[in-house]
């Protein structure tokens, strides 16, 4: 019986670029040669690297020009910004928060506006969270603008999915994009308490980050928060090789490290812009002849 | 296909012969996934149903305009796109024609980016960009009731593959959606015609927004329908009666809500809650027969009668939470459950007046309703004291005091032992219950009931008076100490069951409407209704005083300095829960009549113009929503549009028929309303140019009633 501890992880292999704005306008810009940040991709090269990189970089458009009218995908859920009624639930490290219109490069739509009050020592993280209707989907996205300069103090992304099994999953994400999925680059995954490994989120630009599923799921721990009235259902759902289990909620987490400057400051902003969930390709099955 | 969903599989029908409808049902399961069904009616037409979770199924109703055998079948379509066979054919014989709707022709259309329209209907939208945003709608000349929106494909165009359909009051500026029409992944109707039932939505405008074109274009051609005159109608601003109504569309029938269980007597989980019908537990039962009894939905009443008559009450006589439990949420007996269930079957009776029903009996025990409801009164009158004039909640963990349970909704305030609230409750039940006698022949007991309902009136108007602050206290502990929080959900229904006297109604409306300030506390004169929708609980924070007298849950919701629910963090504290605004109007109209009323009933509308009160915001320091109770699990919320039927109009319903004693505003000539008694519809009119009540058949199997619109009136029908 296929389950998520025995599935073997697979290095995902870079897909053509769809033809989204957030993501392609990002995937076709160079990286600077000094490294990544002001670049918008998310790692941190040597000059040799970068250059490599580069020609990645140059070839993979290439091929993604060529295949980009051959993959559009299935996004089912996009729309997660409605403040009224309070999709996301924020932990009490966010100083203010707000949907708001009026984003930096936005590329339509509203998005969050999260101000975090990051304390001295203890307070190094704000985490949100957000139930949405069950989706079994394959890849998700979500698109950042971190305008907290870089020497005011990293931060770093945690990325959480809650199965409908109620298990919650760390989950690797890749930044601007599929790219550069290696292990070097990819955006993971504090410790509670611990220091922060992995890629800072760049600051300056908007940054898309996706991970698939079930392949970028780094690890599996503990059961999720059960609302009153919606009972874990155990190992109901299983995870096949054509299906992942259906999410039911995220959790996105920015954290920054011990010796952050960020306690006291002011009206220093993340903004998450969208949330894309990717579907498997719509299965249209024969219509019975009525 | 995987084992697991042919094992999961149930494809079922159930034909059940609705007034003018009728209604089939499916049921599958995509894995764990959301989603929804479409119906097709094998006339031409489909119909999606709203959006379920996993291995829920879904009804939907069906007018068939033609005679004749129809094919009916369904398939099933998950969030991620996964679409089913078309499954479950059946045969459908309609015998005589159901009566088409009017189509509406509008006034002018309006289109957004990417969207194209014109005066007939047919609306297209274009974009490169991958969320458009695309839309198109019309206008119409004046506010409408909408039967249903058509959407029928047009020749070599796509049909829109995600959309959402929108209602505007104000020509275009803003829309709102309906939840139950944003879906994704809709598949190609092959030539059917969409139809999208709209169960009578009061709008100006209508249209259709497509977030995403997958393939760069669709087009349809849209109809909008007229429904039968509105639910609810007055002599007022068509803004007014469209609020009125849509408030009830939201929180009374919640026909246009996503209903995850398939049911409207369920609540939605986040994102997706909205209004609720009713909820089936002892608690909410008063509720639900206040919004279920007297609607046109045939199924929910037979669900509420069926309901009532199952209803588990124990071996001695205390009403269950739920079928599973005697304690609410598995936690704690609540000593209002028995008042409460004497209140819901009197008020369903006086709707459905069957005389069958008091003989009905529950489907696991074989005992009939009527033996129910006395063993429910003898709980009350003996276990809980109450035949020595005032309620006693006798469970020792209930003893009202800071280690105490809590002993009613109202579950994080530690009622119990002598609670105002539940008196007042059991006041009231007392009478009704001295009315269920007597309409089953036990004039004795009737006369003893309503003997023993003054010596309960009398005495908790003394008992939980506070003379200082002059209004009730919640509750007198097992200790005989006096907890008090300025409960606004104890002396709104203290003032509307009749508890109060003039003299204590006076005080406590004074208090309430800021023309006499209490000092001190933390919500006084304007800011008890800072929410505007409803005024606050408790005028002092849960956490002011020590020990607290609260259920924190665990430290979930815990008050006091530093904790997680500061006053104005929690519907309980300082926040807001909607439903109490249906006694508060009753206990304004009580008070300083109609007028005074209708300043409150408008501000209501006003805010629900707003955002249809679909608000249920986060606490940014905790983190925590539940700062509002109106949507999600809160089916009580539609009690507040019936302020216009039950106080407005006045009407009562009674077994012989109704009493009906308007009290219209002063610029009223009229107020309308549709109900159904024992299924029956009936219109009634209060108008200021009858000078006399009429009771003729309106030609179509029911009745208009027309009341003058002064005095009392009984009806017999």
């Amino acid at each position: 019986m296929m389950t998520l501890e025995n599935l073997p992880i697979q290095i995902p292999q870079p897909t053509p670029a769809s033809g989204h704005p957030s993501r392609g306008g990002e995937l076709l810009k160079s990286p600077p040669a000094e490294g990544c940040r002001d670049g918008g991709v998310g790692f941190l090269a040597t000059a040799a690297q970068s250059l490599n990189a580069l020609k990645k970089l140059v070839l993979l458009c290439a091929v993604s020009t060529a295949l980009s009218s051959s993959a559009a995908e299935n996004i089912i859920y996009y729309s997660l910004f409605n403040e009224s009624i309070g999709w996301w639930q924020p932990s009490d490290a966010a100083k203010s928060w707000e949907v708001s219109g009026e984003i930096p490069d936005s590329t339509g739509g509203k998005a969050l506006k999260i101000i975090p009050k990051f304390g001295t020592g203890t307070d190094r993280r704000i985490m949100m969270l957000c139930q949405i209707p069950f989706i079994r989907a394959h890849k998700i996205r979500v698109r950042l603008w971190n305008a907290i300069p870089a020497d005011a103090g990293e931060i770093y992304l945690r990325f959480e999915i809650v199965d409908a099994n109620n298990k919650v999953h760390m989950v690797k994400m890749y930044g601007n994009t599929e790219a550069f999925r290696t292990p070097e680059r990819k955006t993971v995954k504090p410790v509670w308490g611990k220091d922060v490994e992995g890629s800072p989120v760049p600051s300056g630009k908007w940054i898309t980050y996706e991970a698939e599923l079930p392949q970028d799921i780094d690890y599996v721990y503990g059961e999720g928060f059960i609302d009153v009235g919606y009972f874990a259902p155990g190992d109901r759902y299983k995870i096949t090789p054509e299906r992942m289990i259906p999410i039911k909620q995220i959790t996105i987490s920015l954290d920054t490290t011990p010796d952050n400057r960020l306690s006291g400051s002011e009206g220093l902003a993340v903004y998450i812009d969208r949330v894309e969930f990717v579907g498997y390709e719509k299965q249209k099955q024969v219509a019975e002849s009525k | 296909m995987n084992k697991k969903f042919w094992l999961l599989l149930i494809g079922l029908f159930a034909v059940s012969a609705v007034f003018a409808e009728t209604e089939f049902s499916a049921i599958y399961d995509h894995g764990g996934e959301y989603h929804y069904y479409i119906f097709d009616w094998g006339d031409g037409t489909e119909t999606p149903s709203t959006m379920v979770e996993e291995g829920c199924g879904a009804f939907e109703s069906h007018a068939f305009l033609k005679a004749g055998t129809f094919p009916v079948s369904w398939r099933s379509v998950s969030l991620s796109g996964e679409i089913t066979e078309w499954r479950g054919a059946a045969t459908h014989e309609q015998k005589t024609a159901e009566t088409a709707p009017a189509r509406i022709v509008p006034a002018s259309y309006l289109v957004g980016p990417g969207g194209k329209a014109d005066i007939s209907g047919n609306l297209s939208f274009v974009a490169d960009e991958d969320y458009p945003m695309a839309w198109a709608g019309f206008i119409f000349s004046k506010v409408t009731a909408l039967d249903a929106v058509a959407l029928t494909a047009q020749k070599d165009v796509p049909f829109p593959e995600e959309f959402r359909l929108e209602y505007c009051m104000d020509d275009g500026k803003t829309w709102r959606q309906i939840p139950r029409y944003a879906l994704n992944s809709y598949p190609n109707p092959e030539g059917r015609t969409v139809m999208l039932p709209l169960h009578g939505l009061a709008a100006k405008g209508i249209r259709l927004l497509c977030p995403r074109l997958p393939e760069g274009k669709a087009a349809v051609k849209m109809e909008a329908f007229r429904g039968e005159s509105m639910l609810f109608e007055a002599d007022a601003p068509e803004e007014f009666n469209a609020a009125l109504n849509n408030m009830w569309l939201v929180y009374g029938s919640a026909e246009n809500e996503i209903h995850l269980k398939g049911s409207s007597w369920w609540d939605s989980r986040r994102p997706n809650e909205g209004g609720v019908l009713a909820y089936p537990g002892a608690e909410w039962s008063e509720w639900a027969s206040l919004q279920v009894s007297w609607i046109s939905l045939k199924k929910e009443r037979e669900a509420l009668k069926n309901n009532l008559r199952d209803m588990t009450v124990g071996t001695d006589g205390f009403v269950w939470a739920c079928e599973a439990d005697p304690r609410h949420l598995f936690h704690a007996k609540h000593a209002v459950n028995n008042p409460t269930y004497i209140l819901a079957l009197h008020r369903y009776f006086a709707w459905n007046p069957d005389p069958a029903f008091w003989q009905a009996k529950d489907k696991k025990t074989g005992e009939t309703v009527l033996s129910k409801a006395r063993r429910t009164m003898e709980f009350c009158l003996n276990d809980l004291k109450g035949k020595d004039g005032l309620l006693v909640i006798t469970f020792p963990e209930n003893d009202g005091t800071a280690d105490g349970w809590a002993s009613n909704y109202w579950d994080a305030w530690l009622f119990g032992y002598k609670s105002a609230y539940a008196n007042s409750f059991f006041y009231s039940s007392l009478n009704a219950m001295a009315d269920i006698e007597e309409w089953n022949g036990r004039l004795d007991k009737a006369e003893e009931y309503r003997k023993l309902a003054g010596q309960v009136r009398e005495n908790a108007q003394k008992e939980f008076w506070d003379t200082t602050k002059e209004r009730f206290i919640g509750c007198i502990d097992k200790n005989g100490k006096k907890h008090d929080y300025g409960f606004t959900f104890v002396n709104f229904p203290a003032i509307a069951y009749g508890l109060a006297s003039d003299e204590q109604t006076d005080a406590i409306m004074k208090w309430l409407t800021g023309e006499r300030i209490i000092r001190g506390e933390n919500a006084t004169g304007e800011n008890i209704y800072r929410w505007k929708f409803a005024a606050v609980p408790n005028t002092v924070d849960a956490g002011a005083i020590e020990p607290h007298w609260w259920e924190d849950w665990n430290g979930a919701i815990s008050v006091g300095p530093g904790g997680k629910v500061p006053y104005e963090g929690n519907c309980q504290n300082g926040g807001a829960i909607f439903y109490i605004s249906y006694y508060d109007l009753l206990a304004r109209l009580q008070w300083r009549g109609p007028d005074f009323a209708m300043q409150f009933f408008n501000q209501i509308l006003d805010e629900f113009k707003q955002d249809e009160l679909r608000r249920n915001p986060v606490n940014v320091k905790t983190g925590m929503a539940g700062i509002f109770g109106i949507i999600g699990p809160f089916p009580e919320s539609g009690n507040v549009p019936l302020f216009y039927l039950h106080g407005l109009m006045g009407v009562k319903p009674v077994p012989e028929g109704f009493e009906i004693t308007p009290k219209l505003p002063e610029a009223w000539k009229f107020a309308k309303a549709t109900v159904h008694r024992n299924g029956q519809p009936v219109h009634i009119t209060c108008s200021r140019a009858a000078n006399e009540v009429s009771v003729k058949p309106d030609g179509r199997g029911g009745f208009e009633v027309t009341v003058p619109a002064s005095g009392s009136h009984c009806i017999k029908m």
